[in-house]
């Protein structure tokens, strides 16, 4: 079961190289595929041994490390023009194209008041696909950096804090523990369908 | 197979033949004579008939088929159309409407008050009252009184095939109960060998007996849509006709029949042969009907949907390969990426023209309501359309028969005056209201003209300040005066009808058509007449756009809204507020960096776009102007629903996006954001 969703993961990766072969995008697509075959092995390994794991793609925001499930994540692509809307929240840092379908891009590090995501080299923009009020939404996230998919057991997911974290636990389905880091595990169908968002009508 | 979408069909199919039939109607109004419409008549009648019994609607088809037989002996000649007819056939209309509705949209059982509805305007149209089960009357259709009951004997041999055919000869002879009375039914099934069963054959035939007050090819007409393979035979019964002697009846129906009725045993194809004027061309007539549909295919609206976004974004990416072409000095590629552009635009104008919708079916609808309404008031109107050809989007098509309704009630109701009036003003009793569509330069134009007594001006203007949308010593020009009806809370009936005079119905047609980024205008002269002059878009997916930036992002700015564009030094426009001096009149401009919370500095030159704000000017400061660009609309999703100003982005050629300003709501969030 583990072994053919990572396969699907590489191949998703694959068809996207196709896809952006002419494009900027490219470099990052291929990073992305890296990580999936990295984690490859890394999976064929550990998902016979573990069950119930969940795979979660780990990224840095403002040097905190985050995780997404990746059944969230429809692609990574690299940090290109914003075009910034203006009278929006400041955790909207705006909309870009991709491939043709205009897409809102959230800087979450403005909704979790841990400052803000200043663009650079390594700076991507996850794109999600949520169900939002029973729509598909295909939301981008900007973070500074993708780090790689992991898995993690049940085991290894343990209640947000109540007191101590940078991030409201509202905002968290857990907090992972990966060697000598703590992963905070967003809950990111939670947090597109706040009020405040603005996703519902 | 899925029957829904067989019902979809039957469905959309059966909207169409209705619309035909009003046509047909009202146009029959005028010249009692045209056999043209009267057979599209019976023909739409008749089609709707037998496909619902297709579906086994059975209310619908009972009515129906009463219709039918009375537009039948129309065809005849048998009787005559006057206006009262033209009346219950409306109405009649109507009715199959309320059916098809209930039972076939709904899947309900229709309720007895509409049946009883139905017998009674079968009874208002035929002259008769018919009891329920019996069949229509009148000449050739052969006699039918209540007494006249007949016996038939009726054998039917089925094809093997029906089945395949998607018939279930089951219901045909459901269909025969509600007609009189079966007697009897036997099933033979002797050509049933059950070495050779295939189950998807029909083996068994039938021997109905059969009694009730129709005629041989009244009955023939039950079967009709099974006839054409399967032997059916139908015969009187005369043992049981001598019995109960009756010698009117049978004679005409002899001596009209010919020698169609006195064979004993006649197939159905057979009788229609023998028949000469008679109805039964049905048959053909069906394929007739079909054969104007046959140029046309019936697609669902999201498909050309998906299709025009498809394109859109082939147009966005073909920019962008000739752009790189350029950036990167490949002039074999930008040579052949251009000729690709090309096609690609071609393609476009192909598939937006997809869209295209004749305005005709819209203006046709109203034809009814201006006959019912004018009946209603007492008034005498004619209607006059011109340009039903005209093709708009159809999304244009489907929000604007509101706002043009609403300006029809409004000219039935305020601007044509009653026939005494127009009489004592010397004019022609009859009023004439005119809808009429036409292309002006890239937009589409329709029009509402009535001759009838024209806005009245003091009337508008008291009610104006007695509702205080104006203050009483305003000073207003007559042109501002008449554009007053178009504010909210604003009606001048001096009585509230059933028609208008609610006070919603003109603010309501300005937003409409605003929102299909379209814009009205009025001329009225007193006592000659009021014309409302729609102005839309061609279509709603493409806009010219005027391309500005600020700072570094781009802006569109919808190209009809602006009126000038003046180059400005920052320095020279800051001077007591933001307002200039433009060629004698004051006006007042928005700084977009500033409204857009831009913090760093402007550049040393800037720009003035002079906008249309309603009926007056603004001025928007941009950054620089980057020219005019044909710009395919991307909707920004519910995120940015409510943000005012901004209506939707848009694709450059270079891949980034640019957001496009909703010119009048940005205005409106500036001045309510003003602080002074």
């Amino acid at each position: 079961m583990q072994l053919t969703n990572m396969e699907q993961e590489s191949q998703k990766a694959n068809t996207e190289i196709d896809f952006l072969k002419s494009n900027p995008q490219f470099e990052m697509a291929e990073k992305s595929q890296e990580l999936s075959e990295s984690n490859d092995q890394e999976g064929q390994a550990s998902s016979n041994a573990i069950e119930n794991a969940k795979q979660f793609l780990t990224f840095f925001m403002r040097g905190q490390v985050f995780g997404a499930s990746i059944l969230d994540v429809r692609e990574i692509i690299e940090f290109g023009k914003i075009t910034k809307v203006p009278r929006t929240p400041a955790y909207i840092a705006g909309v870009i194209n991709l491939r043709g379908s205009v897409v809102p891009v959230f800087d979450l590090a403005e909704l979790f008041h841990i400052g803000h995501i200043e663009p650079t080299a390594k700076t991507c923009i996850i794109v999600l696909d949520l169900v939002i009020d029973s729509e598909i939404e295909v939301i981008g996230v900007l973070v500074d950096t993708v780090d790689e998919v992991i898995d993690l057991p049940e085991s290894g997911i343990e209640l947000p804090p109540e007191l101590g974290a940078k991030v409201n636990p509202e905002y968290l389905i857990g907090v992972g523990k990966s060697l000598d880091n703590f992963i905070l595990l967003l809950d990111l169908q939670k947090i597109f369908s706040l009020d405040t968002i603005g996703f519902k009508s | 197979m899925n029957l829904d979408a067989v019902k979809e069909i039957f469905l959309a199919e059966s909207e169409e033949l209705l619309l035909t039939m009003e046509d047909s109607l009202l146009r029959l109004e005028k010249e009692p004579e045209s056999a043209d419409d009267i057979n599209s008549l019976f023909r739409a009648v008749h089609t709707i008939k037998g496909s619902s019994g297709m579906f086994g609607f059975e209310q619908t088809v009972a009515f129906t088929h009463h219709v039918e037989n009375w537009l039948d002996d129309l065809r005849s000649g048998e009787v005559q159309l006057g206006t009262g007819k033209i009346s219950s056939l409306l109405k009649s209309k109507d009715h199959i409407v309320e059916l098809i509705d209930i039972e076939a949209r709904k899947a309900q059982t229709v309720s007895g008050d509409l049946i009883d509805k139905g017998q009674e305007l079968v009874a208002e149209l035929t002259g008769e009252n018919l009891g329920s089960g019996a069949a229509s009357s009148g000449g050739e259709n052969i006699v039918s009184s209540k007494s006249n009951i007949k016996k038939f004997i009726i054998e039917i041999s089925l094809t093997p095939k029906i089945l395949q055919h998607g018939l279930d000869p089951l219901s045909f002879i459901k269909y025969l109960g509600g007609q009189g009375e079966i007697v009897l039914v036997r099933v033979n099934h002797d050509s049933l060998d059950i070495a050779q069963y295939d189950p998807e054959l029909c083996y068994i035939s039938f021997y109905i007996e059969f009694m009730g007050v129709l005629s041989e090819l009244q009955i023939a007409d039950v079967f009709e849509f099974m006839a054409s393979e399967s032997q059916i035979s139908i015969k009187e019964d005369t043992t049981y006709q001598a019995s109960q002697p009756n010698l009117g009846g049978t004679a005409v129906s002899d001596v009209s029949k010919g020698e169609a009725a006195k064979k004993v045993e006649t197939t159905v194809n057979e009788t229609r042969a023998g028949e000469v004027s008679k109805p039964l061309e049905k048959a053909d007539l069906a394929p007739v009907a079909q054969e104007a549909h046959k140029k046309f295919i019936r697609i669902e609206a999201f498909k050309l949907d998906k299709l025009i976004n498809l394109v859109g974004e082939l147009v966005i990416s073909g920019a962008t390969i000739s752009q790189q072409a350029e950036h990167h000095k490949l002039p074999d590629i930008a040579e052949s990426s251009g000729s690709m552009i090309r096609l690609i635009e071609d393609l476009r104008d192909n598939v937006m023209s997809v869209r295209m919708v004749q305005i005709g079916d819209t203006f046709r609808r109203f034809e009814r309501m201006v006959r019912d309404i004018s009946q209603d008031l007492g008034k005498k109107v004619r209607m006059q359309v011109k340009g039903v050809d005209t093709e708009l989007d159809k999304n244009i098509i489907e929000n604007i028969s509101d706002p043009l309704l609403h300006l029809i009630r409004n000219s039935l109701d305020h601007g044509i005056e009653t026939p005494d009036e127009r009489k004592a003003a010397g004019k022609n009793e009859e009023a004439t209201i005119r809808l009429s569509a036409y292309h002006d330069t890239g937009s589409i134009v329709l029009e509402v003209i009535d001759d009838g007594r024209g806005l009245n001006k003091d009337k508008i203007l008291k009610k104006a300040i007695d509702s205080g949308l104006v203050s009483a010593n305003t000073q207003l020009t007559d042109e501002a005066i008449y554009y007053l009806i178009f504010e909210p809370g604003l009606s001048t009936a001096q009585s509230v009808t059933n028609i208008s005079g609610r006070g919603v119905g003109m603010d309501v047609v300005r937003r409409n058509i605003e929102n299909l980024r379209g814009r009205i205008d009025l001329e009225t002269t007193p006592g000659v007449g009021t014309t409302f002059r729609i102005r839309l878009p061609l279509t709603l997916a493409i806009i010219d756009g005027f391309l500005v930036s600020v700072r570094d992002n781009f802006f569109v700015i919808p190209l009809d809204m602006v009126i000038e564009c003046v180059e400005h030094n920052v320095a020279h426009l800051s001077t007591g507020g933001d307002f200039i001096n433009l060629r004698g009149d004051i006006l007042s401009f928005l700084r977009l960096d500033k409204f857009f919370n831009e913090k760093s500095e402007p550049p040393e030159k800037q720009s003035l776009i002079v906008v249309k704000n309603g009926r007056s000017k603004a001025g928007l400061v941009v950054d620089t102007l980057e020219g005019e660009s044909q710009t395919v609309i991307k909707p920004l999703g519910r995120l940015f629903d409510h943000l005012n100003g901004i209506s939707g982005s848009t694709i450059m050629g270079s891949g980034e996006v640019a957001l496009i300003l909703d010119v009048p709501k940005l205005i409106d969030a500036a001045v309510a954001s003003a602080t002074y």
